[in-house]
């Protein structure tokens, strides 16, 4: 792994709103993603995973803390459109592409941003589209593609000026489980064959045994960041990050009909092995009870 | 709830509430001052209780009766009267106004004490003149002070008030002055005639009338003529008017449209959750009242300072006095409620009838605009469009109709102003009209006979026509325009007869072509002409549409039938050579001071009636731009709204705000080049069904030309620019994270 990080975060802080009804949507995040990498951001929903997307893509500025991608602090950056078009590519969780233009015509919108000439515009998006699988696609509008093939049109758009990092919110939470796995595979491929730096929101566990790297987060902080090594770990985990897994390794109450107190230990000693935890002592969550309250 | 909804599109609502205001405002203002005109010109020719005006029957306005001073005379004999006073009305034009009356009366008379001097003293001798405070505030002349009419000084002696704006708008001068400005010799506009205390009424009308049928006998403040007169200026006002609501009536019907079809799921919600269709109707219509009733309030109050701010234009002021009554502010909200119902009704029947599961399965926003035709041709901007055609279908609808007017007004006026440069004796090129200078309207010109043989006798002058111009307007003759010509002149080789033979006696009359066709008359008929028989002997054409929407007469027997003995309305002369007209028209303007002369060629564009025509394309361009500017506004408003998250997609995407910007101000022109497509080809469709209508039909020959159109796309362009603006820089300050969010 190269030295130089792609992405670095120091404290990085999010605060909708102000007074009481104000939301710390992002707490402290520091973070580092090096070129090259593959990560899962996972976590329940109004963690603050859009949000974080948000900062790195540079669509809004943080409360407090900084972003750096490749080296360059966003807060100072001269031409955030430029670095929008440039720099990352974002797919949204509704594809969001512009009902009126094709295929084609979707994929030229991050070049015509740039400002590139209408030829090689057309070149470049038709050989995105090829690379997607919707070579026999590009004059359709979204409305006569599937579910599907409307997120790869938006990943080849987010792919139209060769970007460093891509940036997915949930890229699969509006499709069924075939059409999810064929865009994760269509990912991982983009990955190994091109080296590209894909950041992935999502609530898939699959993607485990895509991603190299996995990031947990819980009201606006980060709580886990590890290396994916183990499929059968990776399960663990995820356990243990689930609701009960997470009253079972606090100690919380859990009706006698889910868990019997015998069961219950032993399923404690086992998620502890599996976040690589020490064999005793209660673990203080302080938000415990807002967070069960949220349910 | 219905409170909440409109709140929630605040802008748009505004927008909205601002379109009816504005089509409310000009309702309400342009009827307030139909209103102001008539009440106040028929109390200019009030006098006191117990008082009769005689004027000539026929005419539409005492500046255009025209009696027999001699009268007088015989009016004193008639039993039960006391006193009778000759009064001149007279309209001249001026720099500072375009229209002052000037009123002339015997320095001694009655009437006389109904000008009230505020400053300096009052009338005594000719030369002098007492002017009304208006007047002096547009002129900008004082006591001391001296106005040219004619060429002739008039001393300003005295300052009057007398509560009427039109009054104070003009000048008060002797009666012999009066008649030298109205070229009226030996002959007045009216007599005030003074009853006898405690007289009875009817019996001295019964014996006015008896006396001459050309007379027509009013009790005062109810001079009957003016009936007409009101009946001409509300409807006209009503016309403009009602552009304005048809603008903003659809703009309207376009807002309620679209904050139905966007809350779509919200109804079918409510409907699932056991709302009866009646009561989701109840609720949209209660919206589009609201919102109705809101902008009627508003056009009211813009309409009320609009009228205030127009009686104090300077110049025409005073023509604008608006006079509030409860009509005109019932005419005004009525039409907010009818554009509310109207533009509620469509939208809530439509919303109801949503099957609640198809309603919430509706995928609102941007909708997804597959749907064949050009869904896929032309720019992005255009496309946008298209994805919403009946949308964009009423608002160009909208500006359309305003368009459609500014083509039609050009069409008429290029039209008239061809068909006056087309008048007899300018068949040959270089010929001069010679008419009085500084009239508002060209019927109300008149020439000293005299001045034919001084012009014959001129150096390479060839022939000099006289004319006599008058008209009828009653239910008999919608309009009837009465030519009085010179049997022999030279003039009369420009109406080719197509029947019959030429003027030979003096009851004898020539009928225009759509004149006989219209009326259904043929040579050997006879036809009554203000009370006057006469045998048609022929039918002429000419080509030139006010021409053949009456008859020729001889020129004696016109200037008795409009009571001008030695007057006429205009001289045609011939030049030798056409190189010889400049000269020879310089010569008539040296020798008489108090004509206009001009080029036939030039003719049109010099006399006031194209002027003013011109001035009111101005007027309804303006109204046209402002409610047009505002429905355009609204209009894109509503479609960047709905695609507020495609337009944050695309700032992710990396486009810059000056890109989103130009792309909404692309479709805010696209709307309005449509919008002018329409609308042109709405005003000629419109003018030339109106050619065919009976009477005035054959008057309108509208004439197409390049300047016309460009002006409509001008219009369109402003619009697309003044409409696109604010949604643009709306649109391009839009945060992505928010866009991306909205819902
Ligand atoms: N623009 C906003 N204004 C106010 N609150 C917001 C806004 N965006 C997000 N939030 C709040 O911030 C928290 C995190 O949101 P988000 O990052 O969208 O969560 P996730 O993507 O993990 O579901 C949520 O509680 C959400 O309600
Ligand atoms: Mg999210």
């Amino acid at each position: 792994m190269s030295t130089e990080p792609l992405i670095r975060t120091e404290n990085l802080t999010k605060v909708y709103g102000r007074g009481p009804t104000a939301v710390r949507a992002l707490d402290g995040v520091s973070l580092e993603v090096y070129p090259g990498e593959f990560l899962a951001v996972m976590g329940p929903s109004g963690c603050g995973k859009s949000t974080l997307l948000n900062l790195l893509g540079a669509l809004d500025r943080p409360t407090e803390g900084q972003v750096w991608v490749q080296g360059e602090d966003l807060a100072r950056l001269k031409d955030v459109d430029r670095f929008r078009a440039q720099t990352v590519g974002f797919v949204f969780q509704l594809h969001n592409l512009l009902p009126t233009l094709t295929a084609l015509e979707n994929v030229e919108i991050p070049m015509q941003g740039l400002g590139m000439g209408r030829g090689p515009r057309r070149e470049r998006a038709r050989e995105l589209l090829a690379r997607v699988g919707l070579a026999d696609r590009m004059d359709h509008l979204p409305s006569q593609l599937s579910g599907g093939q409307r997120q790869r049109v938006a990943i080849a758009r987010a792919l139209a000026n060769d970007p460093a990092l891509i940036l997915a919110d949930e890229p699969t939470g509006s499709l069924d489980s075939q059409s999810g796995e064929e865009l994760l595979a269509l990912f991982e491929d983009l990955n190994r064959a091109h080296g590209t730096t894909i950041l992935v929101v999502t609530h898939d566990r699959r993607v485990a045994q895509v991603t190299r790297r996995i990031l947990r987060m819980r009201d606006g902080r980060m709580v886990d960041d590890h290396r994916v090594t183990d499929p059968l770990e990776e399960d663990l985990r995820m356990l243990a990050h689930s609701r009960l897994g997470q009253a079972v390794l606090q100690g919380k109450p859990v009706s006698s009909r889910v868990l019997l107190p015998e069961e219950r230990a032993v399923f404690q000693r086992v998620l502890r092995r599996a976040l690589g935890l020490p064999e005793e002592g209660a673990l203080a969550e302080p938000e415990l009870d807002e967070q069960s309250a949220r349910g | 709830m219905i409170l909440r909804n409109l709140r929630r599109r605040a802008i748009r609502s505004l927008l909205t509430l601002l379109g009816i205001g504005v089509g409310v405002a000009a309702v309400i203002s342009l009827g307030a001052i139909a209103q102001g005109l008539a009440q106040n010109y028929a109390t200019v020719v009030a006098g006191g209780e117990n008082e009769l005006l005689v004027t000539q029957a026929n005419a539409i306005d005492p500046a255009f009766s025209s009696l027999d001073l001699t009268l007088a005379d015989r009016l004193r004999q008639v039993p039960g009267v006391e006193r009778v006073e000759p009064g001149v009305y007279a309209w001249v034009t001026t720099e500072a106004l375009p229209f002052l009356l000037i009123f002339g009366y015997e320095p001694d008379s009655v009437a006389l004490r109904h000008y009230n001097v505020v400053a300096g003293r009052g009338l005594r001798r000719s030369g002098e003149m007492v002017l009304g405070r208006r007047a002096a505030e547009s002129l900008k002349m004082g006591v001391g002070d001296t106005l040219r009419l004619y060429g002739r000084p008039y001393q300003i002696v005295g300052i009057y008030e007398t509560g009427q704006a039109l009054e104070e708008s003009g000048g008060v001068v002797v009666l012999e002055d009066a008649q030298a400005i109205a070229k009226k010799e030996r002959r007045v506009s009216l007599f005030q005639v003074g009853l006898r205390r405690g007289q009875e009424v009817e019996p001295v009308i019964r014996r006015i009338q008896a006396l001459d049928r050309d007379l027509k006998v009013s009790r005062t403040g109810a001079l009957e003529s003016n009936q007409q007169w009101s009946e001409i200026l509300e409807g006209f006002a009503l016309g403009v008017a009602g552009i304005a609501i048809l603008i903003g009536g659809l703009g309207m019907m376009n807002a309620m449209i679209m904050s139905v079809l966007e809350r779509t799921r919200e109804i079918g919600t409510l409907r699932a959750l056991g709302w009866s269709r009646a009561r989701v109707l109840a609720l949209i219509l209660a919206e589009s009242m609201a919102l109705s009733l809101g902008g009627g309030l508003a056009g009211a109050v813009l309409g009320v300072a609009l009228t205030e701010l127009a009686a104090r234009a300077p110049g025409v002021g005073a023509m604008l006095v608006g006079v509030y009554t409860p009509k005109v502010f019932a005419q005004g909200l009525g039409t907010a409620w009818v554009l509310g119902l109207v533009g509620g009704v469509y939208p809530a029947w439509r919303a109801a009838g949503l099957q609640p599961v198809e309603a919430l399965r509706y995928e609102g926003g941007g909708g997804d605009g597959a749907a064949g035709g050009l869904s896929r041709v032309g720019p992005a901007a255009f496309r946008n469009l298209w994805r919403r055609r009946l949308r964009t279908l009423v608002a160009a609808t909208g500006i359309g109709i305003g368009v459609a007017t500014l083509v039609m007004l050009g069409g008429l006026t290029n039209g008239f102003i061809q068909q006056l440069n087309n008048l007899a004796g300018s068949g040959t090129p270089g010929s001069i009209t010679v008419m009085q200078k500084d009239v508002p309207d060209m019927s109300l010109s008149a020439l000293d006979e005299r001045m034919v043989s001084a012009i014959r006798a001129m150096p390479h002058v060839q022939a000099v026509s006289p004319v006599v111009l008058g008209f009828e307007m009653s239910e008999n003759f919608p309009l009837f325009i009465v030519l009085g010509i010179d049997p022999g002149s030279p003039a009369m080789r420009h109406y080719r007869l197509i029947q019959g033979r030429g003027i030979r006696r003096p009851n004898e009359i020539l009928l225009g072509k759509s004149a006989a066709e219209d009326y259904g008359f043929q040579a050997g008929d006879t036809i009554e002409v203000l009370g006057n028989r006469y045998r048609v002997v022929g039918i002429y054409e000419t080509g030139v549409a006010w021409e053949e929407v009456g008859g020729i007469l001889a020129l004696r027997e016109a200037q008795r039938l409009f009571n001008r003995p030695r007057s006429v309305s205009y001289l045609f002369v011939d030049v030798d050579r056409p190189e010889d007209a400049e000269a020879v028209r310089q010569a008539i303007r040296r020798r008489f001071p108090d004509v206009s002369a001009s080029l036939s060629s030039e003719f049109a564009q010099n006399t006031n009636d194209i002027q003013q025509t011109q001035a009111m394309a101005g007027a309804i361009s303006l109204l046209a731009i402002i409610v047009g500017g505002i429905v355009v506004t609204n209009t894109m408003v509503m479609s960047i709204h709905e695609r507020t998250r495609e337009i944050g997609t695309l700032r992710a995407l990396g486009w810059a705000r000056g890109r989103i910007l130009g792309q909404v101000m692309e479709e805010s022109l696209y709307l309005c080049l449509l919008s002018a497509l329409l609308g042109s080809a709405l005003g000629v469709g419109l003018l030339t069904l109106a050619t065919a209508l009976p009477y005035f039909g054959a008057l309108l020959r509208p004439v197409w030309d390049v300047f016309t159109f460009a002006q409509a796309a001008g219009v369109a362009l402003v619009l697309g620019l003044l409409g696109g603006v604010y949604p643009a820089w709306r649109a391009a300050g839009l945060q992505p994270v928010e866009a991306l969010r909205y819902e």
